[in-house]
């Protein structure tokens, strides 16, 4: 075969992949079955506390099997989840900090990939169709990896960022950082959706106030 | 100024500082003027929660009677006791109080810096859901006037419950997975 064909065969994977690309951001991230796979990050420092109180709503007939990650050294948070559930059927992963307080920065690069690692072997194992997280360190690999899978089109899976009681007039770092890669981010306070003053800061679409529900 | 003929006897006041320590604050609870303020609005006994953080010295002639701890795995009982809960900005805290509908004074850590305490308690005044203060020393401003103090906490009464939630994160959730 000629090169020019090579070029356009190249071309058309590439327009296909996009293509794919665009399809499961729009609309296909969407679950369809009844019965949502659901999996939440644990964080201390509130994280969990606030993720509980989220979920003391959730309807866990329709949201099952449920699954939590939290950090390797946050024993607090997973005691907390685990009375929440009681004796339902959930499971717990836990996953190594990318950065302890303190670490140094270089060791902090090994730490992180491993993180990272074990983050997307947690998400493969478990395929949920619904991904829920509060803006804990420890769920933005989590986040990566769920959107990294549903872009190559593995599983589906709607990513939910509810962002904290405490941000009131600002989205936090996580959140924004985190902005391209989920589908909703959801604000307890009218005051923490961004106000466009200019049009380079026009608040994403994906941005929604949904009202004191803790 | 006298009680208020509606105050009820033996009101109790519940103190936290969260899981670590807040040692400002309770250094501004032992004023004896700020504790006979309190008898005065008719609380007479007050459990401290002191975290890491040493437990107050209570001052001779102390007109309510008080009780230290360090920890409590009793959080929701203690908040759920008091008729009013004076303790730090966090959000758990702020959260367990609202569940209980209890007259709250949330008081800002200025030594924690870059954690939007100060935004948060503004939005709480803003609400009238509890009375926020940015400092101990604003804490102490506060507490100092009685009758400044009594106001702000019937006001803080009067317009509790309103605003309160509309939709369940359950149903917005279920929106959000597409089965409604």
């Amino acid at each position: 075969m000629s090169s020019g064909t090579w070029f356009w065969l190249l071309v058309c994977g590439m327009v296909l992949f996009l293509l794919r690309v665009l399809m499961v951001s729009v609309q296909g991230a969407k679950p369809r079955t009844a019965r949502i796979r659901l999996m939440c990050v644990l964080g201390s420092g509130g994280h969990t506390t606030e993720m509980i109180r989220l979920l003391r709503q959730v309807d866990k007939a329709r949201f099952t099997p449920r699954s939590y990650v939290a950090a390797r050294d946050d024993p607090m948070s997973v005691s907390k989840i685990r009375s929440f559930e009681g004796l339902e059927d959930m499971k717990v992963h836990l996953v190594t900090r990318a950065r302890h307080v303190g670490q140094p920065y270089y060791t902090a690069l090994f730490t992180s990939l491993w993180c990272c690692m074990e983050s997307v072997v947690v998400v493969w194992r478990e395929k949920p169709a619904m991904l829920l997280v509060n803006g804990p360190g420890t769920c933005v690999p989590v986040v990566l990896a769920c959107w990294v899978f549903r872009t190559l089109g593995f599983f589906r899976c709607r990513i939910v960022y509810v962002e904290s009681f405490c941000r009131v007039r600002s989205l936090s770092l996580s959140a924004r950082m985190l902005m391209p890669f989920v589908d909703r981010v959801m604000t307890l306070w009218k005051t923490t959706v961004p106000d466009a003053p200019s049009r380079a800061s026009q608040p994403s679409a994906k941005v929604q106030y949904i009202g004191p529900v803790l | 100024m006298s009680p208020s003929p509606c105050a009820t006897p033996h009101m109790h006041i519940f103190v936290s500082v969260g899981t670590t320590r807040f040692d400002a604050m309770l250094e501004v609870l032992q004023d004896p003027q700020i504790l006979a303020n309190l008898k005065e609005l008719g609380y007479d006994t007050m459990t401290i929660q002191h975290g890491k953080g040493d437990p107050m010295e209570v001052p001779e002639g102390c007109p309510l009677s008080i009780q230290q701890i360090s920890m409590t795995s009793q959080f929701e009982r203690e908040v759920s006791a008091a008729d009013l809960v004076i303790s730090h900005a966090g959000a758990g805290t702020i959260l367990e109080v609202r569940d209980h509908s209890k007259k709250h004074i949330v008081v800002c850590n200025p030594s924690l810096m870059n954690n939007h305490q100060l935004e948060l308690v503004d939005a709480l005044n803003k609400e009238h859901t509890a009375i926020g203060v940015a400092s101990p020393e604003e804490l102490r401003e506060l507490m100092s006037g009685l009758g400044n103090l009594a106001l702000r906490i019937q006001l803080m009464s009067r317009v509790r419950g309103e605003g309160s939630k509309v939709r369940s994160f359950g149903t917005i959730l279920m929106h959000e997975a597409g089965l409604i």
